[in-house]
């Protein structure tokens, strides 16, 4: 009995790893979808001439 | 108030200090750990600037950082994101360094130098703008700025008065001149952010008009003065290659492999790539200056580099004057930050000071040299009286020797302009194979340098009325006039031209007065500069990196300040 128990634990082990890793694929793929939407649906400025210069937040801010 | 300037983790690591305004030091990393264009943490530069104020870093009152790492990071999310699946293999190759170090500018100051103050970050065109203008002569000035890219712009343009500077608009990536010229330098064989310089002299062997019209196509330009790159010929959006293969089937050719055979193809690669370079430019420079109608522009970013352009800025526009500071790249991004920082932010009505000189970085004793000189050995003798030594250094010159020539402080920049630099004389054509087969090893059809007297100047080249102060920093290309292209063979290129430093006894003493005794001597007021190192090193900071140079090739004489050693 005791060998089973272990031979589960070690394949609920295995199964959290798996699902882990698919997972953050998952979410991953998931941003990059959502992310594309937004930035279709964001992007209607063209891109490709002169924009107003961006002096981004305040000087002590890295953005 | 102590600004410490800093630019790094993208190329060309480098720091700059100033102190209540006044510029007081500053370097580029790779001298120090003599890797070239090395982009890590620039620690040396950072105590080399520490050092020569006496000060620990506790005692800056601001670091100023050269761009908006966030702003920067949003970027490679967003080309990542709109590229996706293709954009997947530089992403990942790219977010441990972005995660781990680019977004932790504050942590890394805070656990490696235990810094507890306050940073400053400036937009990195903002940034290139103040080392120029902040650096200028002038009050007021047009700006105009290019580069690779910075965090979205590649190029801007605006407008400078007193202490403010107004950037207005700018042109996004991935539309940019700099990474235009980077992808064929790419094509052409050589190194990106390193040998788009080689594209500038093989141009000159190529002819423009066989691949002018469809090198031209890849560029749009608007009305407005903006551009826009024909991007599916490019990857760099998405890929490490800067080129895809649509554009070696447009271009006729394949791209050349790195030292494979150069023909005449990619001559006139070479050649269209700087005409389309030079027109766009013109072209949008000639439309700011219709927006703002200064006399005066200021040009930075690693683009204002191109020299060949920046000899026709004032024949090709309105601009009577113009302005661009010895390091207009990456680089100087870190005095620009620290300029910004402390005219534009804490001091707005201060006025902005002068480049002191293009000579901030590491200067060296004679008992430093002495120790460097005893170490391996050498015999030198101690000429004191710089006269003598001037005249003992020109003596050499005229007999047709090659003098590696170390003296005061380090520049700061690109190019060697006096005090690391390897001089010869420019009045036989064989020189430039001597020097490239003593020491430097480079490619043929890349031309040496001439550094002339000041007021001869117009004596000897093409040049404008008003040549700029720039020249000083071997910025500019000019033709040389025909009638003195056979008295200086060694230093006039394919096309009759030369990329020139004047120089001033104001500037640099000893170099004019040895440039002045040696035109006594022989009635040639120019000789030939180059940079002191070798292929693939950077330019050399110590008296130790000097004499190794010296001694693992051919120079024959090596000045170490008043020391005098031969081979």
């Amino acid at each position: 009995m005791k060998a089973v128990n272990h031979l589960f634990f070690i394949y609920t082990q295995f199964l959290k790893k798996v699902t882990t890793v698919l997972g953050t694929f998952f979410i991953y793929f998931i941003a990059i979808f959502i992310g594309k939407l937004i930035y279709t649906f964001t992007s209607s400025e063209k891109l490709d001439r002169w924009q107003n210069f961006q002096t981004g937040s305040s000087s002590s801010k890295m953005y | 108030m102590i600004i410490l300037g800093v630019s790094f983790f993208y190329h060309d690591s480098a720091a700059a200090i100033i102190k209540d305004g006044n510029i007081i030091a500053a370097a580029q990393e790779e001298r120090f750990t003599r890797k070239k264009h090395d982009n890590r943490f620039p620690y040396h530069a950072v105590n080399y600037c520490l050092d020569s104020l006496g000060i620990a870093i506790n005692e800056v009152d601001y670091i100023a950082f050269y761009e908006k790492p966030i702003v920067k990071f949003e970027r490679i999310l967003v080309q990542h994101i709109t590229h996706f699946p293709k954009s997947a293999k530089v992403f990942f190759d790219t977010i441990p360094s972005w995660l781990l170090e680019k977004l932790r500018v504050k942590e890394i100051f805070k656990n490696e130098l235990h810094y507890h103050g306050e940073f400053i970050f400036v937009p990195h065109h903002l940034s290139h703008a103040a080392a120029s203008y902040l650096t200028s002569p002038y009050q007021e000035a047009a700006v105009y700025t290019l580069d690779g890219v910075g965090e979205w712009a590649t190029t801007t343009f605006g407008f400078a008065k007193g202490n403010q500077i107004t950037l207005e608009k700018q042109i996004n990536f991935p539309h940019s001149l700099g990474l235009f010229y980077s992808a064929m330098t790419a094509y052409l064989g050589f190194a990106v952010n390193n040998d788009e310089y080689k594209v500038m002299g093989l141009s000159a062997y190529g002819k423009s008009e066989p691949l002018y019209d469809k090198i031209r196509s890849l560029i749009k330009t608007n009305p407005d003065g903006s551009f826009e790159l024909a991007t599916k010929y490019f990857s760099y959006e998405y890929q490490e290659k800067m080129f895809n293969q649509k554009l070696c089937d447009f271009l006729g050719a394949p791209a050349r492999i790195m030292d494979g055979p150069m023909t005449p193809h990619y001559e006139n690669v070479a050649a269209a790539t700087q005409k389309v370079f030079e027109d766009v430019l013109f072209y949008s420079l000639n439309i700011l200056h219709k927006l703002h109608p200064s006399d005066n522009l200021v040009l930075s970013g690693g683009s204002a580099l191109n020299s060949l352009a920046n000899g026709k800025i004032s024949s090709q526009t309105p601009f009577k004057n113009f302005y661009i500071t010895p390091d207009p790249g990456d680089g100087g991004g870190s005095l620009g930050a620290a300029l910004y920082a402390y005219f534009c932010i804490l001091n707005k009505n201060a006025p902005h000071s002068l480049l002191p000189s293009a000579y901030l970085g590491p200067g060296f004793t004679r008992s430093e040299m002495k120790t460097a000189i005893d170490k391996y050995q050498l015999k030198a003798t101690l000429i004191s009286e710089s006269d003598k030594l001037v005249d003992k250094v020109s003596d050499l010159l005229v007999s047709q020797k090659v003098v590696g020539w170390f003296q005061g402080r380090m520049e700061w920049g690109p190019r060697a302009l006096g005090n690391r630099s390897i001089l010869a004389a420019a009045t036989e054509s064989k020189m430039q194979d001597t020097i490239n087969a003593k020491v430097k090893h480079r490619e043929m059809f890349r031309p040496f340098a001439p550094v002339i007297l000041r007021e001869k100047t117009h004596d000897y080249f093409e040049t404008d009325k008003n040549i700029s102060v720039s020249a000083d920093y071997m910025l500019l290309v000019y033709p040389f006039k025909k009638s003195v292209q056979s008295k200086v063979p060694a230093v006039v290129h394919v096309d009759g031209s030369g990329r020139l430093q004047t120089i001033d006894e104001k500037s640099n003493s000893l170099y004019y007065r040895l440039i002045k005794a040696y035109s006594q001597k022989t009635g040639v007021h120019l000789i030939l500069n180059t940079s002191f190192n070798v292929k693939g090193e950077p330019i050399v900071c110590t008296p130790e990196d000097a004499i190794k140079c010296f001694l693992h090739t051919e120079i024959d004489y090596l000045v170490l300040g008043n020391y005098l050693i031969k081979k």
